[in-house]
């Protein structure tokens, strides 16, 4: 039986009642949606409260679940559209960073120890995580779901609801972006 | 256009996807064969798989140990809130079911009497001893059975009383139509 078969198949015994299958859901994907919700939003206790709030409301449409689409696909799209909705909530989605604030910024991170081979493993982590936040939404979300959670360009699209070419525009300017970004540190 | 006469500002557009395995397999060769005599894509190449692999230095998170409970209270609560409404609904549905049902009979008792009533109040029951029953078929026939409630229903069942009262009238006095309607109905 597929991945995509059995995912299907907890989801129907979840609608039969089986209290064990939402646990079997839940053990299989927490991890993969916390960390990319996480790399979205960038706070870990907001992060948390959305995947609960991705779960809740997998369990809320049990009854009306049907397997139309893949289900890790259905899946990411709740949690993508939740964090766009939080992001324009608060209103402080990092696409409004100018080009000097986001410099500034990145400076601020590395000025404490000057970029060298021996760059410290959390500096890094948080220039790559504010680098990634300057990154336009949808070209954020795109690169986000290749990088680190390796959906197809296919899938990316399902999920965004727009055609495969322009998930690959989006992945590419997104590269493009960051290597712009980055380049310092290869000073 | 073929990818072997593209330049390299086309085959960059294209490295993106090619390290994604996104590209199709004669097109991935005509990139690899680009790249491996053009040093400039080549080094383009590498950076972009110097990014990614940049980009995977960020640490996996592990959800925090309240993270399942709060994730169930949620549910429980949700659970509870959902009972509460369906509760509620079942309620309201019981509140009006006896009333509502009390009025449609009464109501149709009322339609049933006053057409039972209405050829004595023009005093033509004595002229058939069926009078009655035989107005009360004629005044609720011909009834739109679909939709019962349909307003065209009260419109049908205003003309039937009229002709059925005319039919009465014609038989009693043997004279002819006074409303219209049979004269219509006999051309038709």
């Amino acid at each position: 039986m597929s991945i995509e078969n059995q995912d299907v198949e907890i989801m129907i015994a979840l609608k039969g009642g089986d209290a064990t299958a939402f646990e079997k859901i839940l053990k299989k994907y927490e991890k993969p949606i916390i960390n990319y919700i996480y790399r979205f939003i960038g706070d870990r206790a907001e992060a948390e409260d959305i995947t609960q709030e991705v779960f809740l409301r997998v369990y809320k449409s049990k009854d009306s679940y049907k397997p139309t689409a893949k289900f890790s696909t259905w899946l990411y799209k709740i949690a993508t559209n939740l964090c766009i909705d939080y992001k324009r909530k608060i209103n402080r989605d990092a696409i409004g960073y100018s080009g000097t604030e986001l410099s500034n910024k990145l400076k601020d991170t590395t000025s404490s120890n000057p970029v060298e081979s021996s760059l410290e493993r959390e500096q890094l982590e948080e220039i790559i995580k504010i680098s990634l936040s300057s990154l336009p939404e949808n070209q954020r979300i795109a690169l986000t779901l290749k990088v680190y959670e390796n959906k197809s360009y296919q899938e990316i699209s399902e999920i965004l609801g727009c055609s495969v070419s322009a998930v690959e525009s989006l992945i590419f300017r997104a590269r493009q972006n960051l290597k712009e970004k980055l380049s310092f540190l290869k000073q | 256009m073929s990818l072997n006469r593209l330049n390299c500002e086309k085959i960059k557009r294209k490295l993106s996807a090619y390290i994604d395995g996104e590209i199709n397999i004669p097109k991935k060769d005509i990139i690899s064969n680009h790249i491996e005599k053009c040093h400039i894509c080549k080094g383009e190449l590498s950076v972009l798989i110097k990014q990614n692999d940049l980009l995977r230095e960020i640490k996996n998170i592990e959800p925090s140990l309240g993270f399942r409970t709060g994730l169930w209270e949620k549910i429980k609560e949700w659970e509870r809130l959902k009972q509460e409404n369906e509760e509620a609904i079942k309620k309201t549905r019981l509140k009006w079911l006896l009333p509502v049902s009390a009025f449609g009979v009464i109501a149709f008792f009322v339609i049933f009497a006053f057409t039972l009533l209405i050829p004595l109040a023009y005093g033509f029951s004595s002229v058939k001893k069926h009078e009655p029953i035989y107005f009360v078929v004629n005044a609720f026939s011909s009834l739109h059975q679909k939709n019962i409630l349909a307003p065209i229903n009260l419109i049908n069942y205003c003309n039937n009383c009229c002709k059925a009262l005319c039919k009465c009238y014609q038989s009693k006095t043997n004279k002819g139509c006074i409303c219209g309607g049979c004269e219509n109905e006999h051309k038709n």
